[in-house]
């Protein structure tokens, strides 16, 4: 499983994770970004994977967490 | 090939650039031959390596083209903007080469600022910018444009740039920003003057009329804060206001700094994302008929033309220390260019690159930048392209070039690159 850790000092509020990526990230009501889901599964690494290297401020980090 | 005669910088040099090869002559981002057909040029900088040198206005800079590079440098944390922090009298300090009194000693803009300071600044206008808040702009954008092409309803020739690539975009940046519209004409002389030394840094008279355009606008935005100060309306203006009253946040000169880099970088880039994109367009007949049959496709076709035929050429960065750029040893304080136009075409990222494909799938284009000084409007931008060039294919059943595609006339140099005019037959 995979968890998303999101730096809310550095990200910009570009939206490019919850506009690209929108099954793993989606907008919360002030438009910063949040994960669609606590914990990912392997159907998701690719994209939570993509956003992070593709997030401007680099501000989206992917943390491996223990399987179940 | 590259036939320039080329020489490997020996000893110190200011580069740390012990063998880093000189780029060709060819590459010269201010003249206007090279503006027209930069293309060649950057592929045979790609082929013959990762990192050249060239010995520009600003003294020796390093050139990268290829799209790891690029992209490695415009999120480094090793390379800085602001530029205080070069030594003194190092002529990148004022950026400008003309008379003590026109050396600004003004607040630097956000475009300048490193962290820190970027990100105090850029979080009170992020918020305006996120896509559910451009996105609520749209059914305006929608009539602006339907309202422009009323205004040359029934002409058979018009001008692509002055009748709606130019207006639109400063229309709602200013409107976003709280400027009356009446003013709007006033903004949009001003936007083009004011970016005059960005366009030839060794012209005088366009460095002076460009200060003397950005002395007026800030005049504007001088008068016009202190009535919000006493009025708040629902604007960009009023909020920056409301964001300095709290606390410290933005003192008076750096909101004045703020509105008008929001302003200038707010319209002149979305007029020549259009101007180029319609341009690339029309002269690829089997993606304009690909077009027509599918307007769904209009907002990847903008991605494209980002890709294909970006506004912005390159960026500038500058070294916080010695490091290897392109695989070369660099010293510190060396200005980088990140040639964001031949990234775009980096045969190991783009298939086919220089194939102008409007259905690309894909959003590595670099076209915006990255890190932290990625475009604050990009969302904005896509979207006033996408919906300008719907309404406009929406109007007209038939469109093409009025002349012949090599006449006409680039405009921009340096950073900067756009259509002086685009003439077009439409019905």
């Amino acid at each position: 499983m995979l968890k998303v850790e999101i730096d809310y000092e550095s990200c910009m509020r570009t939206g490019q994770c919850y506009r690209r990526y929108a099954r793993a990230f989606r907008a919360r009501d002030d438009d910063f970004p949040e994960g669609t889901v606590p914990e990912f599964g392997e159907d998701l690494r690719d994209e939570v994977e993509a956003a992070a290297t593709n997030c401007p401020s680099a501000s989206i980090t992917v943390v491996e967490s223990a399987a179940d | 090939m590259i036939t320039t005669e080329r020489q490997t910088p020996q000893g110190d040099t200011p580069t740390g650039g012990r063998g880093i090869p000189q780029a060709p002559a060819e590459y010269d981002p201010t003249n206007l031959d090279y503006i027209a057909d930069p293309h060649s040029t950057l592929r045979e900088m790609r082929e013959d390596g990762r990192i050249h040198y060239r010995d520009g206005f600003f003294g020796r800079q390093v050139v990268l083209t290829h799209w790891d590079d690029v992209n490695e440098v415009l999120r480094s944390k090793d390379v800085f903007k602001d530029s205080r922090k070069l030594p003194e009298g190092d002529v990148r300090r004022t950026g400008l080469l003309v008379e003590e009194e026109d050396q600004s000693d003004r607040e630097p803009s956000i475009l300048q600022l490193d962290l820190p300071e970027h990100h105090r600044l850029r979080r009170l206008v992020d918020r305006a910018f996120t896509p559910r808040s451009v996105d609520a702009l749209n059914p305006h954008i929608e009539e602006l444009a339907d309202g422009l092409l009323d205004d040359v309803a029934g002409e058979t020739e018009i001008d692509f740039m002055t009748a709606i690539a130019i207006p639109l975009p400063v229309i709602v940046i200013s409107e976003m920003l709280g400027v009356d519209p009446e003013d709007s004409d006033k903004f949009k002389e001003w936007s083009l003057t004011s970016v005059g030394g960005e366009l030839d840094p060794t012209n005088k008279d366009l460095i002076r009329a460009g200060r003397a355009a950005r002395d007026a606008r800030r005049d504007y935005f001088d008068r016009a804060v202190t009535e919000r100060r006493k009025n708040p309306r629902d604007d960009l203006m009023s909020a920056l206001i409301l964001a300095e009253d709290d606390g410290d946040k933005l003192s008076h000169d750096e909101t004045l700094t703020m509105l008008g880099l929001l302003l200038a970088a707010g319209n002149l880039t979305t007029t020549d994302l259009l101007g180029n994109g319609l341009l690339t367009l029309l002269t690829h007949p089997e993606e304009y008929r690909r077009l027509r049959e599918h307007p769904e496709l209009t907002a990847l076709a903008v991605n494209e033309m980002l890709r294909y035929t970006p506004p912005v050429l390159n960026t500038g960065r500058t070294t916080t220390h010695a490091q290897e750029l392109g695989g070369c040893p660099v010293g510190k304080d060396v200005s980088v260019i990140a040639s964001v136009m031949s990234a775009n075409r980096d045969p190991d990222v783009f298939e086919d690159p220089d194939r102008f494909d409007i259905g690309r799938e894909g959003t590595a284009f670099l076209s915006f930048g990255g890190g932290i000084h990625y475009c604050l409007g990009a969302n904005l931008a896509k979207n006033e392209a996408r919906i300008t060039l719907e309404r406009f294919f929406a109007r007209y059943e038939h469109v093409e070039l009025a002349v012949a595609p090599e006449e006409i006339q680039w405009r921009g140099g340096g950073a900067f690159r756009g259509l002086a005019s685009l003439p077009l037959r439409v019905s």
